[in-house]
């Protein structure tokens, strides 16, 4: 009559409920921390006559900018050219990366023919090919998806090559056995095998390509995100210039969770 | 008994291998004639070259010297109708059981019928329940008896066996090499088994070939005259069971002791062929 009596509210909560309540509690400080930074600093802006123009940085008018770029479709006006340069650009990192990967892992002559260009070419930052991306393309889009697919294309390029390290011979060998031809190797070993290595380049790609963009799409074009911050700042709308910035971060942070996803969902690979 | 014949003719003349140029040689001058429809057990001690020899039949690997013929064309390269079960499992960890019996079809391209013939071949196995668990899953036994369903779905004419049941326990094994007599008699295929186990040689083989030596040649072979339900009660049985026994046994101790060694009976000897020793 004792124990079994107590009320439920007396006995301890199960533990995975605890961890449940503790992370929500850790993930709202983390955020509290993060919004009191903003609200202090926009304060001290705001208190200062040197600089209290640009007081609209502060939270309350980012969010209220913030929600009516959504309501009026600004927002997703600004997104939708960006986010087709980030797919046209990853695409054709995926093309190249994959396939020489491939190359690379499997063939010790290609790595070591490949290995000193790619590694100095991988440490050029995209953006040094600029000048070279404007002569070299018609239109300013077309120049940007460049320079996004050089961005992308090194973390998908090594991961493939990594993961062909993966692929277990005696797979291949058992697959020639049952009468398995190259183009057989290549789709039901090979590409399966390495999925979880592209994935997790492709994610990392992804974040590269995302932090590219911004400053890509400074130049010529007059759409995209990073035309609209360039644009906010030269018709001093402080408060549409920080609510870009937050669409961007939080864009970028769905994307990752995307491919987060994706490699959640294709990885085979068992952890020990 | 319904499709006697397919069973492939292996001829192999005077085979030697060596992995590398410049290493020793794995296997000297092996000549073996198989008739098609027969089952032979190979025999030796752990890196004799077992495993090898079963590479190069399968043409996986290309022999050093010498030649292999099935039906009187020359091996040059892997052909779905002679299928190796690998001493490994070698699933491939991506996919379900189900999947991993039906990769060789996919190869193929067989798809009518598909679905029945894995379903046939895992409850053969004893794996139905386990038809869609990932193949990672599976205790190290049950790898072994989908690979075993997997060579079998590509229906070969011959098939190659490493080690297939060393996972396996006692009552396990005993079913599936009924089994795979079974189905090797019912198709009229050519089995070759590679065994540790003298009794597994004799329950499921009609000839067993003995390897020995560093490089790897033929010591002894040996046939079997057996009933065909092989009852282990049977004398004969216990019979030939010894006579594979000594063969092994002269592999350990130098011919003269084995020959001390072997069990009275003039019977229960080594049976040397004409290859045997020859090349020496
Ligand atoms: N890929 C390889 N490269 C070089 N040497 C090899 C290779 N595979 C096997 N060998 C060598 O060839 C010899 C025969 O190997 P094999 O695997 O054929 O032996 P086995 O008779 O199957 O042995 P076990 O009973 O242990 O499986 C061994 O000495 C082994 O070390
Ligand atoms: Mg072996």
């Amino acid at each position: 009559m004792t124990a079994l009596a107590l009320p439920a509210a007396a006995r301890p909560a199960p533990l995975a409920l605890r961890r449940g309540a503790m992370r929500v509690v850790l993930i709202a400080a983390g955020l509290g921390v993060i919004g009191l930074a903003w609200w202090l600093g926009a304060a001290a802006v705001a208190a200062n006559p040197r600089t209290s123009a640009f007081a609209d940085f502060a939270p309350g008018p980012t969010f209220a900018r913030f929600w009516l770029m959504l309501a009026s479709g600004e927002a997703w006006a600004m997104t939708a050219p960006s986010l087709n340069r980030i797919l046209h650009g990853l695409a054709i990192a995926i093309a190249i990366g994959v396939p020489v990967g491939i190359l690379i892992g499997a063939s010790p002559s290609v790595r070591t023919a490949t290995n000193l260009p790619f590694q100095i070419l991988r440490m050029v930052s995209p953006l040094a090919w600029m000048p070279i991306a404007v002569l070299a393309f018609r239109s300013w889009d077309e120049a940007i998806i460049f320079l996004i697919a050089v961005a992308a294309v090194w973390p998908v390029l090594f991961a493939t090559a990594a993961g062909y390290r993966r692929i277990n011979p005696a797979w291949l060998r058992m697959s020639r056995n049952l009468g398995a031809r190259p183009p057989h190797l290549l789709w039901f070993v090979i590409l399966p095998a390495i999925l979880p290595d592209v994935l997790t380049g492709i994610r990392l790609a992804v974040g590269i390509a995302w932090v590219v963009l911004v400053p890509a799409e400074f130049l010529g074009v007059t759409s995209g995100l990073g035309y609209a911050i360039n644009d906010a700042r030269d018709t001093l709308e402080y408060d549409r210039l920080a609510a870009t910035v937050l669409l961007i971060g939080l864009i970028g942070f769905a994307l990752d969770l995307l491919c987060q996803e994706a490699q959640a969902r294709a990885s085979w690979i068992r952890e020990p | 008994m319904t499709r006697r014949g397919r069973g492939a003719h292996v001829q192999i003349d005077a085979l030697s291998h060596r992995y590398r140029r410049g290493s020793g040689p794995v296997l000297a001058d092996v000549s073996l004639e198989i008739a098609p429809g027969s089952r032979v057990a190979l025999i030796g001690r752990s890196g004799c070259g077992k495993s090898t020899l079963l590479h190069l039949i399968a043409g996986l690997a290309t022999p050093t010297l010498g030649a292999i013929h099935i039906d009187g064309r020359r091996v040059t390269g892997p052909d779905p109708s002679r299928v190796v079960m690998f001493q490994e499992p070698c699933l491939l960890p991506w996919l379900t059981a189900a999947r991993n019996v039906g990769l060789g079809l996919s190869f193929l391209g067989r798809r009518e019928g598909r679905k029945e013939k894995i379903a046939a071949l895992l409850d053969l196995v004893g794996l139905s329940a386990f038809a869609d668990r990932n193949a990672q899953d599976l205790s190290g036994g049950q790898q072994q008896r989908v690979a075993l369903a997997r060579a079998l779905a590509v229906e070969p004419d011959l098939l190659m066996l490493d080690e297939p049941f060393s996972a396996l326990d006692a009552l396990t094994r005993a079913a599936l090499q009924r089994d795979v007599r079974a189905i090797a008699e019912r198709l009229g295929l050519t089995l070759i088994l590679v065994t540790h186990d003298i009794a597994e040689a004799v329950a499921l083989c009609d000839r067993a070939v003995v390897l020995a030596g560093e490089p790897g040649r033929i010591v002894a072979d040996l046939t079997f005259d057996l009933p065909a339900d092989r009852s282990p009660l049977d004398p004969r049985f216990a019979e030939a069971r010894a006579r594979l026994y000594a063969a092994l046994a002269g592999d350990l101790a130098p011919p003269e002791a084995a020959t001390e060694a072997s069990p009275p009976t003039p019977s229960v000897r080594p049976v040397p062929v004409e290859r045997s020793f020859s090349h020496a």
